[in-house]
């Protein structure tokens, strides 16, 4: 759609408005000014490739058509044939220097390219030629030159002295030979200028030859211009003043775009009426038609030929205002109905659109703002501006939060995409603005910020309590274990010293009293060990690692057949069993699982004690099952509580603080566990560790 | 039997004459010196260069602590080969880690249970002062 828009700008520096707005006379905003319009004289548009290819294959087919006008006048000067020669019986021949110098600009613009350096020796020979001519021509002097290839008899049709070219051909020879050399060097303006010169010149003698004017094609009593000669003279001149499309007139007649397209339209017509015309006229003439007659059907002819050139040009207008009528009309619906605010400036910062997204936003209406101001840019923001203004200058989009005051003066914070508006030769004819309301947005992020900020101060308030309350625990525990044991040791130390030292005078009831006190302090040491596990298991630091459940359980079990070598249990553990835990409470969780299974088969018959793979809750573990006392369902609940025991001391010894460890643990992973003690009796305790553990 | 005689670092008086019990009981009959916390201990190295065949030394002590005595008796030429073993309440990891690791020849636990205690002292007075070949005296430089 921009497309459509961009190329139907002509002239794009008409859209800038001239520097006289008021609030530019103050020097800060001007600033503003100067950056945009600055940009406006930018690159022009490139060449129409298609174009360009069009004119380099016709300066070639050009070049070709001459060298064979060229050839087939030498050929008749060979043959001493007046057609070859003159095209038109009664016509002065076309001269054979002129003939070769015409024949070298031929060959110049055929190797313009290709090989330089002859192409510049040939240019150079033409220019010496006519230059050489104008001499003879000038001062009435004959330097021998003319008759050098053939002879020509004195008297020979309008010709001044025999085989002595025209003027106009040995100037046009010096103009187009000095324009191929001039156009290779840095005067390529000048060059430039004398192919042009060289182009008028020989386009006047095809003029003349094609209306029979006399005074266009002859000077005094000099050589009249062959038709040969004026044909491949206009044909030369076209090639040298394309010899070059990066510069001069060649470079806008190749643009592209419209301005292009309508100097190509009109220069070909310019051309090519007066000289189709021309040669009616002449045809008109023979018919026998009076002069006056054909004076008036010229004119009517050229009346036509204009209005029909006008016909056209307003035809192609209206296709191309009809196809920009409707891209206006889409762009203008999207605009209109944008949720968003769309904004354009002009190089001077004033507003030259403002659609209803941006009145319901801002409190303008596009009636109060047209031609004015730019009204959301304080002073102060005026060199953020300038500087997203500089950036949008170098072509590029800027996209940037910023806050902006409402027409009622409450703050609002909008995204803005800043774009430049570019007109078809590069330069800018302003910016384009696409405004978005962020302010609950931004509102709501910063209201998160606020609550992530403040979660993550609690997060560390909270950390630092629990880091200070373990560091508590840590020391009271370790005080626990240094001086919990100690009188504990003198009770046992003491009472074993007055066995041993007094047990004789004591009676059976003092040695019982004092068993039972060494009993008592040994099963104390057991509690704060167990208990101190328990608060280990609690506070310790977590490394997950893989674990070979099957080789921890076989080495707890040999363990505790050899610390109770007297009984004899059956162990079965399955092979490659794993879990992802920490090793070490890893170990406690199953020493006190198996140390569980181990007391309570002690009443079994045959006491089996098995360790296998199982699910709980679809999640990969293992279980530990036993075919001892169990415990009575109802219970299950109170089975994990700290100093819970659903067994007498007397029965089962403990402290029931071996399942709580367990359960500790495993809740640490992130696990669970779960007992069941069926009704055929046993236990059976299924734990997992929270990451996936497999077999 | 190695000559010479024990340094127990003991700070309660109950496992000073609970270990002295179990000492004899075993018929250890070398000289035992107690120092009450690790300041008396290091003073009786130091200054009064006492020559122990065998440390017995208790971490939890008033003062100067277990670990500081050790650091600085394996610190010093004359006492670092001495052999030095760690007699405590308690299994804290951190402590057997940082026991071992200041150079602690053993780590005991003392038990409860007398009748054990008395084995643990046989077999570290068995170890340490008839099994074990100490390294050459060091003497101090005059």
């Amino acid at each position: 759609m921009w497309r459509v828009l961009s190329r139907l700008h002509i002239g794009s520096a008409m859209t800038l408005a001239p520097a006289t707005h008021p609030f530019l006379r103050r020097q800060r905003r001007s600033q503003g000014w100067g950056v945009l319009a600055g940009a406006a004289a930018g690159p022009a548009a490139p060449p129409d490739e298609r174009v360009v290819a069009a004119v380099v294959r016709a300066r070639a087919q050009a070049a070709l058509l001459a060298a064979a006008a060229c050839a087939l006048a030498l050929l008749g000067w060979l043959l001493d044939s007046e057609i070859l020669k003159a095209w038109v019986h009664g016509h002065t021949a076309m001269k054979t220097n002129t003939v070769v110098g015409a024949l070298a600009l031929a060959l110049s613009v055929w190797l313009f390219e290709r090989r330089p350096r002859i192409s510049a020796v040939l240019a150079a020979f033409a220019a010496a030629v006519g230059l050489l001519s104008s001499a003879e021509i000038a001062f009435h002097v004959d330097f021998g030159i003319d008759q050098l290839l053939a002879h020509e008899a004195a008297g020979a049709t309008a010709t001044s002295s025999p085989n002595l070219m025209a003027p106009n051909s040995a100037a046009l020879l010096v103009m187009l030979g000095g324009a191929h050399l001039f156009l290779r060097s840095r005067l390529a303006a000048f060059g430039h200028a004398l192919a042009l010169l060289g182009f008028g010149l020989a386009l006047l003698g095809v003029i003349g030859q094609a209306t029979g004017t006399e005074h266009l094609i002859s000077l005094g009593h000099s050589t009249t211009l062959s038709i040969p000669a004026a044909f491949a003279f206009v044909l030369l001149a076209y090639a040298a003043v394309f010899s070059r499309l990066d510069a001069g007139v060649a470079r806008l007649f190749v643009r592209s775009g419209f301005e292009g397209l309508v100097l190509r339209y009109s220069l070909v017509a310019a051309l090519a009426v007066p000289i189709v015309l021309g040669f009616c006229r002449t045809g008109l003439h023979g018919l026998g038609v009076d002069n006056q007659t054909a004076e008036w059907l010229y004119t009517v002819a050229i009346i036509a030929v204009l209005v029909g050139s006008a016909a056209l040009t307003v035809r192609m207008l209206g296709t191309a205002l009809g196809a920009f009528t409707a891209a206006s009309d889409r762009l203008q619906a999207v605009v209109e109905y944008s949720p968003l605010a769309v904004v354009t400036l002009d190089p001077n910062l004033a507003v030259t659109s403002w659609n209803p997204s941006a009145e319901r936003l801002f409190g303008w209406s596009e009636e109060e703002l047209l031609g004015k101001p730019y009204p959301l840019v304080t002073d102060e923001d005026w060199d953020e501006v300038v500087a997203e203004a500089q950036e949008t200058r170098m072509g590029s989009t800027v996209i940037a939060d910023h806050k902006r005051r409402r027409k009622d003066g409450t703050e609002v914070v909008v995204q803005v995409a800043h774009a430049p508006l570019t007109a078809p030769d590069g330069g800018v004819r302003g910016m384009s603005l696409v405004i978005r309301d962020v302010t609950e947005q931004r509102q709501a992020e910063e209201a998160l910020r606020r609550v992530n900020a403040e979660l993550e101060q609690r997060v560390a308030e909270r950390t630092a309590e629990l880091t200070a309350a373990n560091r508590g625990l840590q020391a009271f525990s370790y005080s626990v274990s240094h001086d919990l044991r100690s009188p504990l040791r003198a009770l046992d130390g003491f009472s074993q010293a007055l066995l041993e030292d007094y047990g004789p005078q004591l009676d059976e009831t003092a040695r019982d009293h004092l068993g039972r006190i060494r009993g008592a302090s040994q099963r104390m040491a057991e509690l704060i060990d167990d208990v101190l596990r328990l608060s280990r298991a609690t506070r310790a630091d977590l490394k997950r690692e893989r674990v070979d459940v099957s080789a921890v359980a076989r080495s707890v079990a040999a363990e505790l057949a050899l610390a109770d070598p007297d009984r004899e249990v059956d162990v079965q553990v399955e092979d490659g069993l794993v879990a992802d835990a920490d090793p070490q409470l890893f170990r406690v969780a199953l020493q006190n699982l198996l140390e569980n299974a181990w007391k309570f088969t002690r009443d079994a018959e045959a006491p089996r004690v098995e360790v296998a793979a199982a699910k709980l809750d679809g999640r990969a573990g293992f279980s530990v099952s036993d075919n001892g006392a169990g415990f009575p369902e109802q219970y299950r609940d109170k089975l994990f509580r700290p100093f819970q025991r659903l067994h007498a001391t007397a029965d089962f010894p403990g402290n029931g603080i071996g399942l709580a460890t367990v359960f500790n643990i495993v809740q640490r992973h992130g696990g669970s566990v779960r007992a069941e003690s069926p009704a055929g009796g046993g236990a059976r305790f299924t734990i997992t560790f929270g990451m996936e553990a497999s077999r | 039997m190695i000559a010479g005689p024990i340094l127990l670092v003991e700070d309660n008086p109950d496992d000073v004459a609970l270990t002295l019990r179990a000492l004899e009981r075993n018929n250890i009959t070398n000289e035992v010196i107690v120092a009450e916390d690790g300041e008396r201990a290091l003073a009786l190295l130091f200054e009064e260069h006492l020559q122990p065949a065998l440390i017995l030394l208790d971490l939890k002590l008033p003062r100067v602590d277990g670990l500081e005595v050790l650091e600085r008796l394996r610190a010093e030429p004359v006492t670092h080969v001495v052999p030095t073993v760690i007699l405590t309440s308690s299994r804290e990891e951190e402590d057997v880690i940082s026991g071992y690791e200041l150079g602690a020849n053993s780590y005991i636990r003392k038990p409860v249970d007398f009748a054990k205690f008395v084995d643990v002292v046989r077999q570290v007075g068995l170890y340490w002062l008839l099994l074990n070949e100490p390294a050459p005296k060091m003497v101090p430089a005059p």
